[in-house]
C-alpha cells in the first residue's frame, strides 16, 4: 500500500458522510459508555451511604440499563 | 423555722429532700415511639420519621426523625432544559433538509443518532436527579448527618451530635423562596468548624423548630 492508495482511501472516506458520522458516533458513544459506567458505580457507592428500601436497587438498575443501552447502540452503529 | 417560709424554685418536701421544678419537655412528642411513620418517596424533600430510610453506620437504637433534601422546585431548571432539548430532534428532522441540504446520511444512521441523543439526555437527567437525591440531611434521635454531593464524583459527610448543637437558624431570602417556602437552615455546633447547613430546604422554620426541640430535649 503506497501513499497514493492511502490518500485515495482517506479521500473516499471523507466524501462518504455515512462513514464520517459512524466514526464520530462510535467515538462519542465510547465516551458516553464510560460516563454511564462511572455514574453507575458512583450511584452504587452512594446508595450504600443512604439507603432507601426498594428504590436504591431501582436507581442502580436504571444506571446499569443506561450502560447496557449505550453498548448495544455501539454494536448497532458498527453493524449498520 | 416554719416550713411555709421556704419558697422558690427548690422546695423541701416532708423528708427534707429538694425537689426541682418539672422541666419543660417541648420535644417529648417527637421522641415518643407511637408517632406516625411515613414513607419517603422518590421525590420527597422533607419527611418526618421515614421508615424506609437508613444510612451507613446507623446504630441499632437510632431512628431517623427527619429527612431533608433541597426543595424539589430547585430541579425545575434542568427539568425544563432537558424537556426543551428533547423537542430538538423533531424540529431538526423538519428543518434540517431545508437549511442543510448538503447533509445526507442514511435513515438508519440518523435514527441511531437520534436514539443516542435521547440516551444522552436520559443520562444527564439521571445525573442531575442523583445529585439532588443524594444531597441529603438526616436528623436522628442522636445526631445530625449531612451528606453533600457537589458533583457525582465527590461526596462529603458531616455529622454532629444533638448535644453539641448550640444554635439553629434559617434564612429565606427572595421572592421565589418565599413563594415556595424554602430556605437555608444553619446548625451551629460547639465545634469550631463543624457547622452544618441544609441549603434550599423546604419549610425551614419547621426544620429549625424540630432540630431546636431535639437539641433542647437532649
Amino acid at each position: 500500500m503506497n501513499l497514493e492508495d492511502i490518500l485515495n482511501f482517506i479521500g473516499q472516506l471523507s466524501s462518504n458522510q455515512d462513514i464520517l458520522v459512524k466514526i464520530a458516533l462510535i467515538l462519542v458513544l465510547l465516551l458516553f459508555t464510560l460516563f454511564t459506567l462511572v455514574l453507575g458505580r458512583q450511584i452504587s457507592v452512594l446508595t450504600h451511604l443512604i439507603h432507601q428500601v426498594t428504590f436504591s436497587s431501582v436507581l442502580r438498575g436504571v444506571a446499569y440499563i443506561l450502560t447496557i443501552l449505550s453498548i448495544l447502540l455501539i454494536i448497532a452503529v458498527i453493524f449498520v | 423555722m416554719p416550713e411555709d417560709t421556704l419558697k422558690g424554685e427548690f422546695v423541701l418536701n416532708k423528708d427534707g429532700k429538694a425537689e426541682t421544678a418539672a422541666p419543660n419537655k417541648p420535644a417529648a412528642k417527637l421522641l415518643e415511639h407511637n408517632h406516625t411513620h411515613n414513607s419517603a418517596g422518590i421525590f420527597s424533600s422533607l419527611c418526618e420519621y421515614p421508615h424506609n430510610i437508613s444510612f451507613k453506620h446507623q446504630d441499632e437504637d437510632e431512628e431517623v426523625v427527619l429527612l431533608i433534601r433541597r426543595d424539589f422546585i430547585t430541579n425545575l431548571p434542568w427539568i425544563l432544559s432537558i424537556f426543551l432539548l428533547g423537542l430538538l430532534p423533531p424540529v431538526l428532522l423538519v428543518a434540517g433538509p431545508i437549511f442543510f441540504p448538503f447533509i445526507s446520511i442514511s435513515p438508519a444512521l440518523s435514527t441511531l443518532a437520534v436514539a443516542f441523543y435521547y440516551l444522552v439526555l436520559a443520562g444527564f437527567a439521571l445525573l442531575y436527579y442523583a445529585i439532588w437525591y443524594f444531597n441529603v440531611g438526616l436528623v436522628t434521635n442522636k445526631r445530625i448527618v449531612d451528606l453533600d454531593v457537589p458533583n457525582i464524583l465527590v461526596n462529603e459527610t458531616s455529622e454532629a451530635a444533638l448535644e453539641s448543637i448550640a444554635d439553629v437558624s434559617f434564612t429565606q431570602v427572595g421572592t421565589i423562596r418565599s413563594i415556595f417556602n424554602y430556605g437555608d437552615v444553619f446548625v451551629q455546633t460547639e465545634a469550631i468548624r463543624n457547622n452544618l447547613e441544609f441549603d434550599r430546604a423546604p419549610e425551614p422554620n419547621l426544620i429549625r423548630k424540630i432540630i431546636g426541640d431535639l437539641a433542647v430535649h437532649e
